[in-house]
């Protein structure tokens, strides 16, 4: 299996200091960008490779890239979104652990690609030991000359920062964490206009996660062509998953895109601890419906075929539960999560996950009330499709779809006492 | 304007382009509901209740952020739509403490009107859903209850936006956001805009509260009386107590004056000296060291026949009749002609001293064109001299942030002190005290720039801006305050003429240039400073045309016209209407009390303060005073000229009395009575031509104040063909201007007295760093010496000395 982004993790950290890095192949890409392509044909180069944000929403890169006006009065801008904040994924963090310049060449060539002369890594605040990684390595490419002025003496400016977050799940949202790099609270903005033509500061920005930038540099060293074979035809490359929960083996596995769900997890993670049956699988990062065992079986790792079982790819944070999993437990925990993180901006999310909460906490006192689970069903319906920014949605889509796979374990959280039943009769 | 069709509803509409939806349908009799989206405060599209369905646009749109387009086909209702609109109505309802019965804003509540209009008649949510927070004050003037909030933020961006302060913001997250401020107390100019605007009874005036409800209060359009912008207020008033003025009530009624929805903090909260216990309630006389309580036939007939004594022994000119700059028309016009044709005296003048804009000097020429609020809000560039008018006319200063925000206009600034609107300025030069008129100079010929430059200590460089910005703008709006003394101002006159743009293109290539600079600009990234123009995209695109929705913007005739910050509510109506005493040949009020004891026996003295108004020259004054024969004094309040008085009658406040008053815009406003007169308070006028009917010269009016103001539509011609009945129908009507004639003036001569003032001004004031110390504070709220709820509660407010704009 051809190993795009995972190649260094063997390493164990010796990747971080530039001479290995340079030593296994680190920075040709680079060079190669600079010294025999235009900026458009880097773009024209990760368009045919099909390469998609790996961040959640899997839109095609390299037509964010082109959505970036040529000619703009204001100075361009390239952000790398590594506030990692989706329960389940931790992909990131290990690529800028393992492999720091992967993603500051990346960074670069999209920064040539794009004629923008500063850019930023919003870092997660929790990953503060991998800010200190980052900016040593950033210290290495500016000795270098990888940043700084007249790079490679192509005469053109490079700089590179890293911004730490300060906890908030919000700022991953794209426009949110433009505010909060831009020194403002983390609220998400009104779109459009799209961050490529307004983003930070005014300017056109394009807004990647950490695994998007870190496969440009392969796809520019070999062809856009060979990392599209590499996965199906609408999701090119590989992937990174976070597999997590009752498996043998967790950690994070680089595989091509379409590689069935269920190989992965029974082969390479080893299959579920202690024997037990799978129940259920939230395929791409909490914000995503679960899935059923059996959806499992069918389920590709794609956009396309997961979408296809009426969930998402996400940001490839596989939550495997076995049997002895209560999902109404885990849907409350999550609900929790949302509910914890809604910056407040609008109505449905701000008062919608406030209600879930308040309805899972007396269910989860065993003292939910006939018509609850309905309600629950009800308001996150309210909220889905109706709120500012994404956060609503993937408040909502967890709700639903567990109530919709696992009745049962929600059922079980009504207390039918007679005075009730006959109160509900009488409705 | 270019226009758009669409379908709203299928019925095809036509709209001002880049418009917003929200904005079409309202016009076009489809209200949405809405409580984020307010007129003229960036979109935030957070309460979804405005959601309608687009064509061709998969999810439900927001209306309050899509601007219309051709061809746009719209749903309005629907039963997805009903469903998400009662859906968001449950939501903030479920954490909503629903405890109308006993919050000041149910029956005018937003959150009311639209659960009636668009939510269900029952809800899921329980009781034990709610999370329940405390009600707190956090500023003198404002009542806070977290809990029945819909975080809207209209108060927030109404701070930030509106008032530039900064003062409330959204804290903490998710469900737990409520509107506060850094520390929990708010430092502010206690504008209370943000309670106005509030949807709910989150924020709620402390004045107010558990005053009266809606529903018994009797609210009636008036004009506020305590600045020359002259607001339209509603005077809500219930049991004959005046007790609320607002600029928006809850369910978005206006007076329609000239400031739509905005009142600042001395409009709404010094309206108590209506009802102040310091009212003089009865005519008194005084009866050797007291003065004595009287009936009205009494004092009405001692100041009769004390006048005519005199008159008989001394002649009419050794009379003389003050009236105050913030009397009505009709007040004034009667002290005129009483004194005019009673006493037989020239000396009629209405208070004002060096200290204020010489009205005389900026009348010399003709009107000049005045600019309203609204060609305010419209120019390419505001030349701002002296004043500061975010202190002393809050709504000219609100016109200015928001030409600037949201019209990209240019702010020049000349000015001996510092002012907030410095944030908005291009360019704002800070000059030695005194010297403003210096600039006006270095305007008018650049060839002594250099000699102006050293009289007003600024930098040449600067001076060649600011004349180079006014010579290439197309509409120019020059607002000057007292600080420009009395050949400058004549000298504005000169303006039309002298900085006459070369060209239209010059001037829209500068446009476009400035513009061009405002996008290259950097946005700053301190979140407290919020971009000086406005960055969203969709207002840039909405050219507003006005606060009013699809009108065109008010364009003056000539390129500059002028907005003179005078410093009391009707000091433009009294010189309009002839009290001026230059205009009638008689001495000055200044005059008359320095004349006092010599020329000068006796002083009828309407509504102002001689002693107060002193200067630090009391004792003076006092000693002049007490030379007097007789000192008759028409007031509200025992002040200490009445205290030294010969007769006092008790007057009527704006309140209690109608007639008209003229702002600094030129419009003749209507000011209704809202209550009745309080104890045996009566109108100014009334008193005096009684007096005059005792005399001998009955007026005619027969108690009918609008026989007066049609006496003086017949005699003053800028005020020709305007009634009451039409000034009550039409609202502010402007007085025709009738521009100077560039060659009735004699410019070589007005230069060179401009020339000569300079040079005074270089000799005499020494540079000395400590002349540019601030002198701004107080001065506004000095000039009322009212004891308001206003003034006690600044005080009182939480151990706080004093607030940050209207120190007590």
């Amino acid at each position: 299996m051809t190993k795009v982004l995972t190649t260094r993790f063997d390493l164990k950290g010796e990747a971080c200091d530039i001479d290995v890095y340079i030593k296994t192949g680190g920075y040709a890409a680079l060079e190669k960008a600079f010294r025999e392509m235009t900026p458009e044909a880097v773009i024209e180069e990760v368009k045919k490779s099909a390469l998609r944000g790996r961040g959640g929403a899997g839109f095609p890169t390299g037509m964010k890239w082109s959505f970036v006006p040529k000619e703009s009065k204001r100075p361009k801008y390239v952000v790398c979104n590594a506030d990692e904040s989706e329960p389940g994924t931790g992909k990131d963090r290990d690529l800028m652990r393992w492999d720091p310049h992967m993603l500051i060449e990346g960074m670069l060539i999209t920064a040539y690609a794009l004629n923008a002369r500063d850019s930023y890594i919003y870092i997660r605040g929790e990953y503060w030991y991998i800010k200190e990684i980052l900016e040593r390595a950033i210290a290495q490419a500016y000795e270098r000359g990888y940043l700084g002025k007249n790079v490679l003496g192509s005469g053109r400016e490079f700089n590179l920062y890293v911004h730490p977050g300060a906890g908030a799940y919000i700022c991953g949202e794209e426009t949110a964490l433009l505010e909060s790099l831009e020194g403002k609270r983390g609220h998400p903005r009104l779109k459009p206009p799209f961050p490529a033509v307004v983003g930070l500061y005014g300017g056109p920005t394009v807004v990647n996660n950490v695994e998007t930038l870190a496969a440009v540099p392969w796809i520019i060293s070999n062809g856009g062509d060979a990392y599209r074979a590499l996965g199906t035809e609408k999701s090119g490359g590989t992937k990174l998953f976070t597999v997590s929960g009752h498996i043998v083996r967790p950690g994070n596995y680089e595989v091509p895109m379409g590689y069935p769900m269920s190989k992965l997890i029974y082969e390479d993670c080893g299959g579920i601890r202690n024997g037990k049956k799978l129940k259920a699988v939230i395929p791409g990062g909490s914000s995503v419906p679960i899935i059923t065992a059996e959806e499992v079986e069918k389920c590709g790792l794609d956009y396309e075929s997961v979408a296809a079982v009426g969930s998402m790819l996400g940001s490839g944070g596989v939550i495997v539960m076995d049997e002895t999993v209560d999902i109404f437990e885990t849907t409350r925990n999550l609900t929790h999560f949302y509910h914890h993180e809604s910056c407040g901006w609008c109505t449905p999310c701000r008062e919608g996950t406030r209600w879930l909460q308040k309805v899972f906490e007396r269910m989860h006192r065993y003292e939910g009330r006939p018509g609850d689970v309905e309600l629950l069903h009800e308001l996150a319906d309210k909220i889905l499709g109706k709120s500012f920014c994404p956060l609503g949605d993937a408040a909502a889509m967890p709700v639903q779809s567990a109530i919709d796979k696992f009745r049962e374990d929600f059922d079980r959280r009504i207390k039918h006492d007679l005075v009730q039943i006959k109160m509900h009769a009488a409705d | 304007m270019e226009t758009v069709k669409l379908t709203i509803d299928g019925v095809e509409v036509t709209a001002p382009k880049g418009e917003l939806l929200i904005e079409v349908c309202e016009m076009n009799g489809v209200y949405l509901p809405r409580f984020c989206h307010f007129r003229g405060l960036t979109p935030q599209a957070s309460c979804r209740m405005c959601v309608v369905r687009v064509d061709k646009i998969p999810k439900l749109q927001t209306a309050c952020t899509m601007p219309v387009a051709d061809g746009m086909v719209v749903t309005t209702a629907s039963d997805e739509i009903e469903d998400v609109r009662s859906g968001m109505i449950e939501f903030l309802l479920s954490n909503h403490p629903v405890d109308c019965p006993v919050c000041d804003r149910a029956g005018e509540c937003e959150l009311q009107d639209q659960t009636f209009g668009f939510g269900e008649d029952r809800t899921r949510s329980r009781f034990e859903d709610k999370e329940p927070t405390l009600e707190r004050q956090i500023s003198p003037f404002i009542y806070n209850d977290p809990q029945r909030c819909v975080t809207c933020k209209r108060c927030t961006r109404v701070c930030e936006e509106w008032m530039d302060e900064f003062a409330i913001t959204a804290v903490n997250r998710g469900s737990h956001t409520v509107i506060s401020s850094f520390g929990g107390w708010v430092e502010c100019s206690d504008c209370g805009n943000c309670v106005d605007v509030c949807p709910t009874g989150t924020l709620l005036h402390v004045p107010y509260k558990y005053v009266a409800r809606p529903w018994d209060l009797k609210q009636t359009p008036t004009i506020c009386n305590y600045c020359s912008d002259g607001c339209s207020i509603l005077a809500g008033t219930r049991s004959e107590q005046f007790i609320r003025a607002v600029a928006r009530d809850g369910r978005g009624r206006t007076a329609g004056g000239i400031n739509n929805d905005f009142l600042c903090a001395l409009g709404r909260y010094t309206i108590d000296a209506v009802h102040s216990p310091q009212r003089i309630d009865r005519p008194m006389i005084r009866r050797g060291e007291y003065l004595v309580p009287a009936t009205w036939d009494e004092a009405l007939n001692f100041a009769a026949s004390k006048l005519a004594e005199i008159k008989n022994d001394d002649g009419g000119a050794a009379l003389g009749a003050i009236g105050a700059a913030r009397l009505l028309n009709e007040d004034l016009f009667v002290l005129g002609k009483f004194a005019a044709e009673t006493l037989g005296t020239p000396n009629a003048d209405f208070y004002h001293d060096e200290d204020e804009i010489d009205t005389a000097s900026f009348f010399r020429y003709g009107i000049p064109v005045l600019a309203t609020q609204e060609h305010i809000q419209n120019a390419d560039t505001i030349i701002l001299i002296g004043s500061d008018p975010n202190e002393e006319n809050p709504l000219t200063a609100f016109s200015i942030r928001w030409a600037v925000r949201q019209k990209s206009a240019r702010l020049l600034m000349v000015n001996s002190m510092p002012s907030r609107l410095e944030r908005q300025a291009e360019r704002a030069i800070r000059v030695r005290e005194g010297s403003e008129g210096a600039v006006v100079e270095a305007l008018l010929a650049p060839s002594r720039i250099e000699a102006t430059a050293a009289a007003a200590g600024v930098g040449v460089d600067d001076l060649r801006f600011v004349r180079q910005v006014l010579l290439e703008s197309e509409r120019v709006v020059v607002i000057f305050g007292d600080e420009l003394k009395a050949t400058a101002v004549e000298a504005l006159a000169l303006f039309e003429t002298q900085l006459a743009t070369p060209s239209a293109d010059v001037a829209t290539a500068a446009r476009n240039a400035h513009l061009d600079a405002l996008q290259r600009q950097v946005r700053s990234t301190n979140s407290t400073n919020k971009p000086a123009v406005n960055e969203n995209p969709f207002t840039s695109i909405v050219a507003h045309p006005t606060l009013e929705v699809g009108a065109e913007p008010a364009r003056t005739s000539t390129k500059f016209s002028f907005v003179p910050l005078f410093r009391y509510s009707n000091s433009l109506g009294a010189c309009l209407i002839g009290m001026d005493a230059s205009l009638r040949g008689g001495l000055s009020a200044q005059a008359m009390i320095n004349g006092s004891g010599g020329g000068i026996q006796a002083l009828y003295v309407v509504g102002e303060d001689l002693l107060g108004k002193a200067n630090g020259d009391e004792s003076h004054v006092r000693t002049q005073l007490g030379k007097l024969k007789l000192l008759i004094v028409q007031d509200q309040f025992m002040t200490e000229t009445a205290k030294s008085a010969h007769v006092v009658f008790p007057s009527t406040s704006f309140a209690e009395s109608q007639g008209t008053q003229v702002n600094n815009a030129g419009q003749v406003q209507l000011v209704r009575r809202v209550i009745p007169p309080v104890g045996q308070a009566r109108p100014d006028w009334m008193i005096t031509s009684s007096i005059a009917k005792l005399m001998g010269s009955d007026f005619g009016y027969q108690g009918q104040v609008r026989a007066i103001f049609k006496e003086i539509s017949e005699r003053v011609n800028a005020c020709a063909g305007l009634t009451h009945n039409r000034l009550a129908n039409e609202g502010a009507i402007q007085v025709s201007a009738a521009p100077p004639d560039s060659a009735g003036i004699d410019r070589a001569d007005l230069l060179a007295r401009l020339s000569a003032e300079t040079d005074r001004i270089n000799k005499e004031i020494e540079v000395d760093s400590s002349e540019l110390t601030a002198k701004a504070g107080s001065r506004l709220h000095g000039r009322y010496p009212l004891q308001t709820r206003y003034s006690e509660m600044l005080k009182a407010g939480d151990g706080r000395e004093s607030p940050v704009v209207f120190p007590a």
